[in-house]
């Protein structure tokens, strides 16, 4: 049975029809249409499903949509004008941080949120982050380099 | 995958999720962080009539200190586990355990009640609440009853609440000056669930040797063991370089261990044996401000 639900995604209010059993992954994607949040495994593991629900990372794989009702979510179409995300795309992309793209949207939402509060940005803490974000493609070494690189100018602001 | 349908109940209160719990009872599946759980769903593994999300009541989120006792609410996510400045100051292995669960994502919304209550035999808070003998504060519109946590858990993945309960909070004691507590973890792959692990509360002695020692292994899938009367005959002994090895080599020999998917016995038997050596080393090691 379909109920009304209202959204908050990245500061837009959207009221949609859903079933309580209905994934927020797979509500943002079909219903709301925003399809920057990927799935991969619907288990939590690979993490190419993360947004933000109150500003702090979440799998939406893990969550329903019907229990975001008074949250707020974000996801990485809301960070287009957050100066860390652009910095973090910036850097990614002058140093061969992805190759096909799937894993990417989940790394910027997870770093974006983490940059804001990391205190001391060692490589090996973002490579400890960087264990519950899956890629198939880069092997890590020019995604953490991109982040570093970032970290250096952009932590705690 | 995608999960079955159900009915979605969002508890108001306290009062409200007992009175859903007393109604639905074993159909009524309690959604805290949801990390176990919709996986579990996921994959049809499970498929509840009923789900009742506990994730507003204020109720369950709390954390205190007093009496010789950290309280914390069911509903407390891992990661306020692992920063707050009274679990990190009182008890420095619980926040410890709360900072290597999974990931960084995980840690945002997996609870302390849904851990506990799971009883997944590797994973970080049921071997902290062994070792510590936390007890768990239960609820239901019949009452409140406290449990010791090591009576609770009957076997991996079987907690012995009744079909009306939940937990309210946990009650860990903290520990007195001078007891060290320490874990060692093993995983094959970071932030997987681990292959095994050990956690130990030792007190030394005027010497630096042992004067209590309990140890808490789990491996294999078992429910986890906790070793203190066994160990009795290293009371009083040490400081010496062999004794870590010594204890963590009796306990590698009384432990049940057999042959699993993952890792045959003579694997898990070895990573149990250094698990165990590291972590009381660690213990035994004299500690700056402290002394000798
Ligand atoms: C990718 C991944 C990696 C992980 N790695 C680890 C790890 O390394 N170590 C580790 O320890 N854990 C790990 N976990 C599990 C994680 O710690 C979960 O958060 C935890 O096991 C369950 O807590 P939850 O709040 O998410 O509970 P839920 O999933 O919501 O619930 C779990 C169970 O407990 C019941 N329940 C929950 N709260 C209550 C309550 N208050 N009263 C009564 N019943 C209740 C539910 O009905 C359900 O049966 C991992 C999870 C994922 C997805
Ligand atoms: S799809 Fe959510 S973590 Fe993989
Ligand atoms: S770029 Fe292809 S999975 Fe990461």
């Amino acid at each position: 049975m379909k109920t009304r639900v209202t959204l908050t995604v990245n500061g837009q209010v959207h009221d949609v029809e859903i079933a309580p059993h209905y994934l927020l992954s797979d509500v943002l994607r079909d219903v709301v249409g925003l399809t920057a949040t990927h799935v991969g495994c619907e288990q939590g593991v690979c993490g190419a499903c993360t947004v933000l629900v109150d500003d702090r990372p979440a799998r939406a794989c893990l969550t329903f949509a019907i229990q975001m009702e008074g949250h707020e979510i974000t996801t990485l179409e809301g960070l287009r004008d957050d100066p860390v995300t652009q910095a973090l795309q910036q850097a990614f992309h002058e140093r061969h941080a992805l190759q096909c793209g799937f894993c990417t949207p989940g790394f910027l939402v997870t770093l974006s949120a983490w940059l804001k509060e990391a205190t001391d940005p060692t490589p090996a803490a973002v490579r400890d982050l960087l264990t519950g974000n899956l890629c198939r493609c880069t092997g890590y070494q020019n995604i953490v380099e991109a982040v570093l690189s970032v970290a250096a100018t952009e932590c705690g602001r | 995958m995608k999960p079955a349908p159900f009915a979605y109940h969002r508890a108001q209160s306290l009062d409200h999720l007992l009175r859903l719990k007393a109604d639905l009872r074993g159909d009524g599946v309690i959604l805290a962080g949801g990390q176990s759980l919709v996986p579990m769903l996921n994959l049809r593994l499970s498929r509840p009539g009923n789900l009742i999300d506990i994730n507003d009541l204020v109720e369950l989120d709390h954390v205190h200190a007093r009496d010789g006792m950290l309280r914390i609410g069911a509903m407390v996510r891992h990661h306020r586990i692992a920063t707050h400045p009274l679990v990190r100051r009182h008890h420095p292995l619980v926040a410890g355990m709360a900072s290597m669960i999974g990931y960084h994502a995980i840690r945002q919304r997996g609870t302390i009640g849904g851990s506990l209550t799971l009883a997944d035999p590797s994973a970080h808070f049921p071997l902290a609440a062994m070792l510590c003998d936390a007890t768990l504060v239960l609820r239901s519109t019949r009452g409140e009853r406290s449990v010791p946590y090591r009576a609770l858990y009957l076997s991996p993945l079987n907690c012995a609440l009744e079909d009306d309960e939940i937990v309210r909070s946990v009650l860990f004691p903290i520990p007195p000056p001078g007891c060290r507590m320490e874990a060692e973890i093993f995983h094959l792959n970071h932030g997987g669930f681990p292959l095994a692990a050990c956690a130990v509360a030792l007190t030394a002695d005027a010497r630096g040797g042992v004067a209590t020692l309990t140890l808490v292994i789990a491996a294999g899938g078992l429910r986890p063991v906790v070793l203190d009367r066994e160990l009795d005959g290293f009371l009083g002994a040490g400081p010496d370089a062999g004794l870590p090895a010594a204890i963590a080599g009796h306990v590698a020999a009384i432990l049940p261990l057999e042959d699993t998917a993952k890792a045959p016995a003579a694997y898990l038997s070895a990573v149990v044996r250094r698990c165990a050596t590291l972590c009381v080393t660690r213990a035994l090691a004299p500690r700056a401000g402290e002394p000798a």
